[in-house]
């Protein structure tokens, strides 16, 4: 599309003196161009969203993938002073460590009554590493 | 003593100092204050309010921060952070040649020869942010800032629902109209109201709300004008939670605000992938001058969403786009001198840029309310002011005018299609003004 002719011809139609006019014209022109574009995207995007996507294929996969959501089995124990917070964040930690592909269950969570306080235990490990 | 007492006063009467507090020598006293060094006293006072705000009060700091300390640079006296480099050939006097076929000339810079005549060939280094700023005057910056924001965006929410463009469309109004509204001001007969075609349309992009596409459009068209419209447009990008919401309530009803949409469907990873190329080869071919924006903007989405080219897609949308926000900041910045700055005109362009906004955001809520109309109440139209690019803000802005009418309603990833199609909306509006003005 060539603007540049388009606003050539609609400041010559206005005469060069009428300001407003041309910039009116720029206005109507600027406006036609960019809505021209954008629905030009948006059709292309309709079809296309038409094309790949159907409503029922979703709700079917939908369905098929839901026994895949199955509880696991046993149950994990735990201490009971031990929150459900805390065992979230024990099995997301032990997630987040394990190599890619290998997948660990946290079958039981107990406390354990060392020596050192565990967040000193970590300080020193960290202070100590370089070394 | 007299010695040192003079040599002290001849370093203070030749110290940045010493140069704030005189004036300009020609015209009225404001064009004196602004050519003077009192003019770059207000406008480091200016750059110390913007750093204020950007630490304060985080107005958009990632940018408004280099703005206000490139500005601050460019004002301190004697600096030369912004002085052009000068490669030019001077003819020698004729006493300077008369010293050169005697042998006596002193060279300070290297003589050429051309067709018989001696010319200097004088060559001065730049200052170091006149060289950065070379990235703003050949658009460089702003494309390689939307190859970024391609990277990070997720245009998801647009192409499950394709009517969104219409909604990004419908916003760049306020570009427009205040492109219209500058030129008339040129009618009022005061030369200092008035703007040429090419300023005016620079004026009116700030109402894109997308703040590469005004400076990629200004450096361009105007770029005399670059320091006040890219504060203009930074400033009022980061107002967006103030300007928009008064806007919105009046133009929709409570019934209009309440809406609640239905959820977006799901879209799958080929259409994703398809859609930066085909965006790429519909807008470039319908208009050639938008390439450089539309075309970086869909390669970083084409990055993100191929999945193949991770560290590629992590550096476009990390540290590029990191050192390209500080490269073209602290350079915008530092074209607000106090001879540009201090004008009328700036006053005047902050003004037409809040119109731009608020027509933008009139604009994208009035077609919202169209399409609510036409759907028999399915849109909210709220969703339309997030049309204005200023992405996510706008879209923040329609979830919680939103939330005020019904808590439970959770427009946001719905207002996240006219928010990226106005990105697109606002490239396009560039590129139309570009070829219409270029």
């Amino acid at each position: 599309m060539n603007i540049a002719l388009i606003a050539a011809v609609a400041a010559g139609s206005a005469g060069g003196s009428n300001v407003l006019g041309s910039a009116a014209q720029v206005v109507v022109i600027g406006m036609v161009v960019v809505f021209l574009s954008l629905i030009a995207l948006t059709a292309v995007f309709w079809v296309f969203g038409r094309a790949a996507y159907r409503k029922s294929d979703y709700v079917a996969d939908e369905e098929a993938a839901e026994p895949d959501f199955q509880p696991m089995a046993p149950p994990m124990e735990y201490q009971e002073d031990i929150s459900d917070e805390i065992v979230a964040v024990i099995a997301a930690a032990v997630a987040a460590m394990a190599p890619d592909g290998v997948k660990y269950a946290v079958r039981k969570v107990r406390r354990v009554r060392g020596e050192r306080p565990v967040w000193a235990a970590a300080g020193i490990a960290e202070n100590t590493r370089p070394f | 003593m007299d010695a040192i007492l003079k040599a002290i006063s001849d370093i203070w009467n030749e110290s940045g100092y010493m140069k704030l507090f005189t004036l300009g020598s020609e015209g009225s006293i404001l064009e004196r204050i602004a050519t003077g060094g009192a003019g770059n006293l207000i406008m480091i006072v200016i750059a110390c309010v913007l750093i204020y705000l950007a630490i304060k009060k985080e107005f958009e700091p990632l940018l408004l921060l280099p703005i206000a300390f490139g500005m601050l640079l460019v004002n301190l006296p004697l600096g030369g952070v912004m002085n052009q480099q000068i490669n030019s050939l001077v003819p020698l006097t004729g006493e300077e040649l008369v010293q050169l076929r005697q042998g006596i000339l002193a060279q300070s810079y290297p003589i050429l020869e051309i067709n018989g005549s001696y010319y200097w060939q004088r060559f001065e280094t730049g200052g170091l942010l006149w060289y950065l700023y070379q990235g703003v005057k050949y658009g460089i910056y702003p494309p390689l800032i939307f190859l970024g924001i391609g990277a990070m965006t997720d245009f998801g929410p647009l192409i499950a629902n394709p009517k969104s463009f219409l909604l990004g469309a419908a916003a760049q109004f306020g570009i427009f109209a205040t492109f219209f509204g500058a030129v008339a001001l040129g009618l009022t007969g005061n030369p200092s109201l008035a703007f040429t075609e090419q300023q005016a349309a620079s004026i009116g992009i700030i109402g894109g709300a997308d703040g590469p596409t005004a400076i990629w459009l200004t450096s361009k068209l105007a770029p005399e004008l670059l320091g006040p419209i890219a504060v203009a447009a930074y400033s009022y990008m980061a107002l967006v939670p103030i300007i928009q919401p008064p806007i919105m309530r009046l133009l929709t009803t409570k019934k209009e605000r309440s809406v609640v949409m239905e959820q977006l469907r799901p879209v799958s990873k080929t259409e994703k992938i398809l859609f930066p190329i085909f965006v790429t080869i519909i807008v470039v071919l319908l208009l050639p001058s938008a390439a450089p924006l539309v075309g970086m903007l869909m390669l970083g989405n084409l990055f993100r969403e191929s999945g193949v080219v991770d560290r590629i897609f992590r550096t476009a949308q990390n540290e590029l786009m990191n050192i390209v926000t500080i490269f073209i900041g602290i350079t915008v910045g530092a074209t607000a001198n106090a001879a540009t700055f201090l004008q009328p005109r700036t006053l005047l362009i902050i003004v037409l840029g809040l119109l731009a906004f608020a027509f933008g955001t009139a604009g994208g809520v009035l077609l919202g309310k169209l399409m609510y109309y036409l759907t028999g109440g399915k849109v909210n139209p709220l969703i339309g002011s997030a049309g204005v690019s200023a992405v996510p803000m706008a879209a923040r802005v329609s979830q919680k005018v939103g939330q005020q009418e019904n808590p439970d309603n959770f427009l946001l990833m719905h207002a996240m299609g006219p928010n990226v199609a106005g990105v697109i909306g606002s490239a396009v509006a560039a590129g139309v003004l570009l070829t219409l003005f270029g």
